[in-house]
Protein backbone atom coordinates (compact mmCIF):
# COMPACT_ATOMS: atom_id res chain seq x y z
CA UNK A 1 0.00 0.00 0.00
CA UNK A 2 1.08 3.17 -0.50
CA UNK A 3 0.85 6.93 0.62
CA UNK A 4 -1.66 8.15 -1.76
CA UNK A 5 -3.49 5.09 -1.13
CA UNK A 6 -3.93 6.19 2.79
CA UNK A 7 -6.87 7.54 4.78
CA UNK A 8 -6.40 11.25 5.49
CA UNK A 9 -7.44 10.83 8.82
CA UNK A 10 -4.58 8.57 8.83
CA UNK A 11 -2.36 11.12 6.66
CA UNK A 12 -2.60 13.46 9.72
CA UNK A 13 -1.97 11.41 12.47
CA UNK A 14 0.97 10.23 11.62
CA UNK A 15 2.08 13.78 10.83
CA UNK A 16 0.82 14.79 13.89
CA UNK A 17 2.67 12.27 15.66
CA UNK A 18 6.27 12.64 13.97
CA UNK A 19 5.61 16.57 14.83
CA UNK A 20 5.06 15.67 18.60
CA UNK A 21 8.31 12.95 18.66
CA UNK A 22 10.19 15.75 17.03
CA UNK A 23 9.24 18.24 19.55
CA UNK A 24 9.65 16.11 22.11
CA UNK A 25 13.25 15.83 21.16
CA UNK A 26 14.15 18.76 20.20
CA UNK A 27 12.05 20.65 23.42
CA UNK A 28 14.64 20.39 26.18
CA UNK A 29 17.68 21.84 23.94
CA UNK A 30 15.90 24.55 22.72
CA UNK A 31 15.30 24.85 26.46
CA UNK A 32 18.85 24.24 27.92
CA UNK A 33 19.68 26.94 24.84
CA UNK A 34 17.53 29.96 25.70
CA UNK A 35 18.08 29.27 29.74
CA UNK A 36 22.00 29.31 28.58
CA UNK A 37 21.30 33.03 26.84
CA UNK A 38 18.98 34.14 29.39
CA UNK A 39 22.07 33.54 31.92
CA UNK A 40 24.28 35.22 29.23
CA UNK A 41 22.28 38.23 28.85
CA UNK A 42 22.38 38.62 33.07
CA UNK A 43 26.00 38.31 32.79
CA UNK A 44 26.07 41.33 30.10
CA UNK A 45 23.47 43.06 32.31
CA UNK A 46 25.73 42.76 35.29
CA UNK A 47 28.56 43.71 34.19
CA UNK A 48 27.50 46.55 32.19
CA UNK A 49 25.81 48.30 35.71
CA UNK A 50 29.03 47.29 37.48
CA UNK A 51 31.29 49.11 34.96
CA UNK A 52 28.83 51.82 35.06
CA UNK A 53 28.76 52.21 38.65
CA UNK A 54 33.10 51.89 38.15
CA UNK A 55 32.73 54.85 36.21
CA UNK A 56 30.26 56.94 38.27
CA UNK A 57 33.01 57.09 40.89
CA UNK A 58 32.55 54.21 43.03
CA UNK A 59 35.39 53.04 45.31
CA UNK A 60 37.27 50.02 44.38
CA UNK A 61 36.57 48.14 47.59
CA UNK A 62 32.44 48.79 46.75
CA UNK A 63 33.53 47.37 43.11
CA UNK A 64 35.32 44.75 44.69
CA UNK A 65 32.77 43.40 46.61
CA UNK A 66 30.58 42.99 43.50
CA UNK A 67 32.91 41.28 41.73
CA UNK A 68 33.46 38.57 44.71
CA UNK A 69 29.71 38.40 43.55
CA UNK A 70 29.79 37.99 40.02
CA UNK A 71 32.70 35.33 40.46
CA UNK A 72 30.77 33.11 42.58
CA UNK A 73 28.36 33.13 39.96
CA UNK A 74 30.33 32.52 37.84
CA UNK A 75 31.60 29.57 39.24
CA UNK A 76 27.86 28.41 39.74
CA UNK A 77 26.97 29.13 36.27
CA UNK A 78 30.40 26.70 35.37
CA UNK A 79 28.83 23.88 37.38
CA UNK A 80 25.50 24.31 36.24
CA UNK A 81 26.93 23.73 32.65
CA UNK A 82 28.58 20.90 33.90
CA UNK A 83 25.22 19.64 35.68
CA UNK A 84 23.92 20.16 32.30
CA UNK A 85 26.00 17.57 30.65
CA UNK A 86 25.52 14.82 33.04
CA UNK A 87 21.70 15.37 32.26
CA UNK A 88 21.55 16.48 36.43
CA UNK A 89 18.79 18.47 35.17
CA UNK A 90 17.28 19.51 38.89
CA UNK A 91 20.70 20.54 40.09
CA UNK A 92 21.28 22.05 37.03
CA UNK A 93 18.09 24.11 37.76
CA UNK A 94 18.82 24.98 41.03
CA UNK A 95 22.03 26.23 39.88
CA UNK A 96 20.67 28.30 36.91
CA UNK A 97 18.58 29.37 39.68
CA UNK A 98 21.03 30.35 42.12
CA UNK A 99 23.12 32.47 39.17
CA UNK A 100 20.03 34.16 38.20
CA UNK A 101 19.31 35.23 41.89
CA UNK A 102 22.82 36.32 42.67
CA UNK A 103 23.11 38.25 39.18
CA UNK A 104 20.28 40.28 40.36
CA UNK A 105 21.19 41.23 43.49
CA UNK A 106 25.10 42.36 41.68
CA UNK A 107 22.55 44.41 39.38
CA UNK A 108 20.52 46.15 41.73
CA UNK A 109 22.87 46.88 44.23
CA UNK A 110 24.80 48.13 41.33
CA UNK A 111 22.51 50.65 40.32
CA UNK A 112 22.08 51.69 43.55
CA UNK A 113 26.17 52.25 43.62
CA UNK A 114 25.91 53.73 40.08
CA UNK A 115 23.23 56.67 42.25
CA UNK A 116 25.01 56.97 45.51
CA UNK A 117 28.38 57.42 43.28
CA UNK A 118 27.54 59.86 41.21
CA UNK A 119 25.58 62.30 43.51
CA UNK A 120 28.93 62.09 45.64
CA UNK A 121 31.28 62.49 42.62
CA UNK A 122 28.79 65.28 41.81
CA UNK A 123 29.46 66.98 45.32
CA UNK A 124 33.08 66.26 45.51
CA UNK A 125 33.27 68.22 41.82
CA UNK A 126 30.79 71.09 43.35
CA UNK A 127 33.38 71.20 46.67
CA UNK A 128 36.49 71.04 44.43
CA UNK A 129 35.36 73.97 42.15
CA UNK A 130 34.13 75.91 45.04
CA UNK A 131 37.47 75.82 46.46
CA UNK A 132 39.16 76.93 43.38
CA UNK A 133 37.00 80.30 43.99
CA UNK A 134 37.32 80.20 47.68
CA UNK A 135 41.25 80.23 47.06
CA UNK A 136 41.51 83.08 44.76
CA UNK A 137 39.31 84.97 46.83
CA UNK A 138 41.79 84.20 49.33
CA UNK A 139 44.97 85.06 47.14
CA UNK A 140 42.97 88.45 46.22
CA UNK A 141 42.71 89.44 49.80
CA UNK A 142 46.74 88.34 50.83
CA UNK A 143 47.66 90.22 47.21
CA UNK A 144 45.49 93.58 48.91
CA UNK A 145 47.22 93.82 52.28
CA UNK A 146 50.35 92.95 51.06
CA UNK A 147 49.50 96.03 49.18
CA UNK A 148 48.44 98.02 51.39
CA UNK A 149 51.26 96.62 54.04
CA UNK A 150 53.52 97.90 51.51
CA UNK A 151 52.32 100.98 50.52
CA UNK A 152 51.94 101.80 54.64
CA UNK A 153 55.98 101.25 54.97
CA UNK A 154 56.70 103.43 51.93
CA UNK A 155 54.66 105.99 53.97
CA UNK A 156 56.56 105.25 57.30
CA UNK A 157 59.73 105.40 55.53
CA UNK A 158 59.10 108.92 54.08
CA UNK A 159 57.92 110.20 57.14
CA UNK A 160 61.12 108.96 58.90
CA UNK A 161 63.53 110.78 56.26
CA UNK A 162 65.93 113.29 57.31
CA UNK A 163 67.68 116.11 55.60
CA UNK A 164 71.05 116.31 55.47
CA UNK A 165 73.15 118.68 54.36
CA UNK A 166 75.53 117.29 52.22
CA UNK B 1 34.83 108.59 50.33
CA UNK B 2 36.13 105.28 48.46
CA UNK B 3 38.23 102.91 50.60
CA UNK B 4 40.09 101.66 47.25
CA UNK B 5 41.07 103.77 44.29
CA UNK B 6 39.34 103.05 41.27
CA UNK B 7 42.93 101.79 39.67
CA UNK B 8 43.56 99.48 42.68
CA UNK B 9 40.25 98.22 42.56
CA UNK B 10 41.30 97.47 38.75
CA UNK B 11 44.38 95.50 39.84
CA UNK B 12 41.81 93.48 42.07
CA UNK B 13 39.77 92.60 39.96
CA UNK B 14 42.82 91.35 37.55
CA UNK B 15 44.54 89.16 39.78
CA UNK B 16 41.36 87.84 40.82
CA UNK B 17 40.51 86.73 37.86
CA UNK B 18 43.77 85.73 37.22
CA UNK B 19 43.59 83.42 40.19
CA UNK B 20 39.90 81.79 39.68
CA UNK B 21 41.04 80.78 36.58
CA UNK B 22 44.67 79.63 37.56
CA UNK B 23 42.68 77.33 40.74
CA UNK B 24 39.77 76.31 38.30
CA UNK B 25 42.10 75.09 35.40
CA UNK B 26 44.31 73.23 38.32
CA UNK B 27 40.73 71.64 39.96
CA UNK B 28 39.93 70.76 36.06
CA UNK B 29 43.47 69.29 35.58
CA UNK B 30 43.46 66.90 38.78
CA UNK B 31 39.90 65.95 38.74
CA UNK B 32 39.62 64.92 34.89
CA UNK B 33 40.88 61.60 34.20
CA UNK B 34 43.65 61.39 31.32
CA UNK B 35 42.85 59.14 28.48
CA UNK B 36 44.63 55.89 29.28
CA UNK B 37 45.88 52.94 27.14
CA UNK B 38 43.81 49.94 27.96
CA UNK B 39 45.17 46.69 27.15
CA UNK B 40 45.21 43.26 28.82
CA UNK B 41 48.94 41.43 29.93
CA UNK B 42 48.87 37.92 29.66
CA UNK B 43 51.69 35.86 31.40
CA UNK B 44 53.11 32.42 31.74
CA UNK B 45 55.72 31.72 33.90
CA UNK B 46 57.65 28.85 34.68
CA UNK B 47 58.10 26.43 37.89
CA UNK B 48 59.89 28.84 39.87
CA UNK B 49 57.64 31.55 38.65
CA UNK B 50 60.26 32.55 36.75
CA UNK B 51 60.31 33.29 32.84
CA UNK B 52 62.43 29.72 32.56
CA UNK B 53 62.47 26.31 33.70
CA UNK B 54 58.97 25.65 32.09
CA UNK B 55 60.37 22.15 31.37
CA UNK B 56 62.10 19.85 33.78
CA UNK B 57 66.04 20.00 32.98
CA UNK B 58 65.12 22.34 30.11
CA UNK B 59 64.40 20.31 27.94
CA UNK B 60 61.03 20.00 26.22
CA UNK B 61 60.80 16.66 25.65
CA UNK B 62 57.49 15.56 28.08
CA UNK B 63 57.52 12.02 29.07
CA UNK B 64 54.00 9.97 30.07
CA UNK B 65 53.30 11.03 34.06
CA UNK B 66 55.63 14.09 34.12
CA UNK B 67 54.82 16.96 36.19
CA UNK B 68 54.69 20.57 34.23
CA UNK B 69 53.92 23.26 36.92
CA UNK B 70 53.24 26.95 35.18
CA UNK B 71 52.07 29.92 36.29
CA UNK B 72 49.17 31.35 34.02
CA UNK B 73 48.46 35.14 34.29
CA UNK B 74 46.55 37.78 33.37
CA UNK B 75 46.28 41.41 34.40
CA UNK B 76 43.58 43.95 33.63
CA UNK B 77 44.40 47.62 32.67
CA UNK B 78 41.29 48.31 30.67
CA UNK B 79 39.87 50.42 33.57
CA UNK B 80 36.80 48.91 34.36
CA UNK B 81 35.61 45.36 35.74
CA UNK B 82 36.13 42.67 32.83
CA UNK B 83 35.03 39.31 32.23
CA UNK B 84 37.84 36.98 31.09
CA UNK B 85 38.45 33.94 30.12
CA UNK B 86 42.15 31.73 29.52
CA UNK B 87 41.06 28.89 27.07
CA UNK B 88 44.05 26.07 26.77
CA UNK B 89 43.64 24.18 23.62
CA UNK B 90 46.27 21.55 22.34
CA UNK B 91 47.66 21.55 18.91
CA UNK B 92 50.01 20.23 16.51
CA UNK B 93 52.42 21.77 14.25
CA UNK B 94 50.15 22.25 11.42
CA UNK B 95 47.17 23.24 13.21
CA UNK B 96 47.03 26.81 12.39
CA UNK B 97 48.03 29.00 15.28
CA UNK B 98 45.56 32.28 16.59
CA UNK B 99 45.39 34.41 13.54
CA UNK B 100 46.55 38.08 15.36
CA UNK B 101 45.50 39.88 11.90
CA UNK B 102 41.89 38.97 11.82
CA UNK B 103 41.59 38.51 15.91
CA UNK B 104 40.79 34.94 15.47
CA UNK B 105 41.43 32.00 18.16
CA UNK B 106 43.03 28.85 17.33
CA UNK B 107 41.17 26.43 15.19
CA UNK B 108 42.63 23.74 17.72
CA UNK B 109 39.65 22.38 20.24
CA UNK B 110 39.36 23.53 23.76
CA UNK B 111 40.84 21.82 26.31
CA UNK B 112 39.99 24.11 29.44
CA UNK B 113 39.11 27.38 29.98
CA UNK B 114 39.39 29.73 33.26
CA UNK B 115 36.62 32.56 33.12
CA UNK B 116 37.11 35.04 35.90
CA UNK B 117 35.89 38.38 36.49
CA UNK B 118 39.05 40.76 37.42
CA UNK B 119 38.92 44.18 38.84
CA UNK B 120 40.41 47.18 37.16
CA UNK B 121 44.79 46.73 37.30
CA UNK B 122 43.95 43.28 39.12
CA UNK B 123 46.51 40.54 38.18
CA UNK B 124 45.22 37.09 38.50
CA UNK B 125 47.41 34.25 38.37
CA UNK B 126 46.49 30.34 39.10
CA UNK B 127 48.82 27.52 38.64
CA UNK B 128 48.54 25.23 35.86
CA UNK B 129 49.98 21.84 36.76
CA UNK B 130 49.87 19.00 33.96
CA UNK B 131 50.68 15.88 32.78
CA UNK B 132 50.40 13.18 30.03
CA UNK B 133 48.87 10.10 31.66
CA UNK B 134 48.47 8.51 28.43
CA UNK B 135 49.50 8.53 24.99
CA UNK B 136 49.45 6.47 21.83
CA UNK B 137 51.91 5.73 18.60
CA UNK B 138 50.19 4.80 15.27
CA UNK B 139 52.55 4.27 12.62
CA UNK B 140 54.80 6.39 13.62
CA UNK B 141 51.91 8.96 14.99
CA UNK B 142 52.02 10.22 18.41
CA UNK B 143 48.55 11.07 19.60
CA UNK B 144 47.55 12.57 23.23
CA UNK B 145 44.85 10.71 24.22
CA UNK B 146 44.33 12.83 27.48
CA UNK B 147 45.52 15.50 29.57
CA UNK B 148 45.82 15.58 33.29
CA UNK B 149 45.59 19.66 34.56
CA UNK B 150 44.82 20.33 38.26
CA UNK B 151 44.83 16.86 39.25
CA UNK B 152 41.76 16.65 36.51
CA UNK B 153 41.41 14.81 33.41
CA UNK B 154 40.36 16.22 30.44
CA UNK B 155 39.88 14.44 26.71
CA UNK B 156 42.16 15.40 23.88
CA UNK B 157 40.70 15.21 20.37
CA UNK B 158 42.28 13.40 17.74
CA UNK B 159 45.54 15.71 16.76
CA UNK B 160 48.26 13.86 16.20
CA UNK B 161 52.28 14.78 15.87
CA UNK B 162 54.89 12.80 13.76
CA UNK B 163 56.96 10.90 16.24
CA UNK B 164 55.28 12.80 19.03
CA UNK B 165 57.45 16.12 17.88
CA UNK B 166 56.18 19.63 18.05
CA UNK B 167 52.65 19.44 19.91
CA UNK B 168 51.71 22.85 21.58
CA UNK B 169 49.68 23.97 24.39
CA UNK B 170 48.00 27.45 23.23
CA UNK B 171 46.76 29.81 25.85
CA UNK B 172 44.31 32.45 24.59
CA UNK B 173 43.05 35.59 26.43
CA UNK B 174 39.07 35.78 25.28
CA UNK B 175 36.83 38.59 26.85
CA UNK B 176 33.09 38.65 27.09
CA UNK B 177 31.59 40.80 24.80
CA UNK B 178 28.04 42.27 26.62
CA UNK B 179 26.85 43.25 23.02
CA UNK B 180 27.23 39.96 22.15
CA UNK B 181 26.85 38.44 25.49
CA UNK B 182 29.66 35.59 24.79
CA UNK B 183 33.45 35.45 24.72
CA UNK B 184 35.43 36.72 22.21
CA UNK B 185 39.01 35.76 21.61
CA UNK B 186 40.94 39.73 22.47
CA UNK B 187 39.53 42.68 23.71
CA UNK B 188 38.53 46.00 21.74
CA UNK B 189 40.48 49.42 22.51
CA UNK B 190 40.54 52.82 20.93
CA UNK B 191 38.12 51.32 18.14
CA UNK B 192 40.91 48.18 17.45
CA UNK B 193 40.93 44.86 18.51
CA UNK B 194 43.94 43.47 20.47
CA UNK B 195 44.81 39.79 21.03
CA UNK B 196 46.55 38.29 23.74
CA UNK B 197 47.93 34.73 23.04
CA UNK B 198 50.58 32.50 24.01
CA UNK B 199 51.96 29.24 23.38
CA UNK B 200 54.61 26.31 24.36
CA UNK B 201 56.15 23.46 21.96
CA UNK B 202 56.83 19.90 23.53
CA UNK B 203 57.94 16.97 22.38
CA UNK B 204 55.45 14.06 23.68
CA UNK B 205 57.07 10.45 24.23
CA UNK B 206 55.46 7.35 25.19
CA UNK B 207 58.40 6.79 27.83
CA UNK B 208 58.19 7.23 31.22
CA UNK B 209 60.59 9.65 32.86
CA UNK B 210 61.75 6.87 35.09
CA UNK B 211 63.08 4.66 32.29
CA UNK B 212 65.14 7.73 30.96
Amino acid sequence: MNESNLHPIHKWATVFVLGLTVILIVAPFVSVSSQNDVTSAMFSQALVQVQQAELAGASPQEISGLVNLLNRAAELDHEAIQSSAANETARESQLTAQVGQILNTVESEAMQLTVSSSQRSSANKIIAYLSGVLAAVLGTITYSLAVYLNERHKVNRIFQMRVRRK
Amino acid sequence: MSFISSQNRRTLIVVFITLIITFEVIVYVTTTPRPLDHYFQLYLLGANHTVSDYYPGNVNTVFLGERIAWYVGVANNMGTVQYVSIRVKVSNQSISPPDDQHALGSQAPLLIDFPRFLLDNETWEIPFVWNIPNITVNHGSARIVILQVDNETYPVSVWTAANGYNFRLIFELWTWQPNSNAFEFGWSSNGEREVAWLQMWFNATESTAASQ
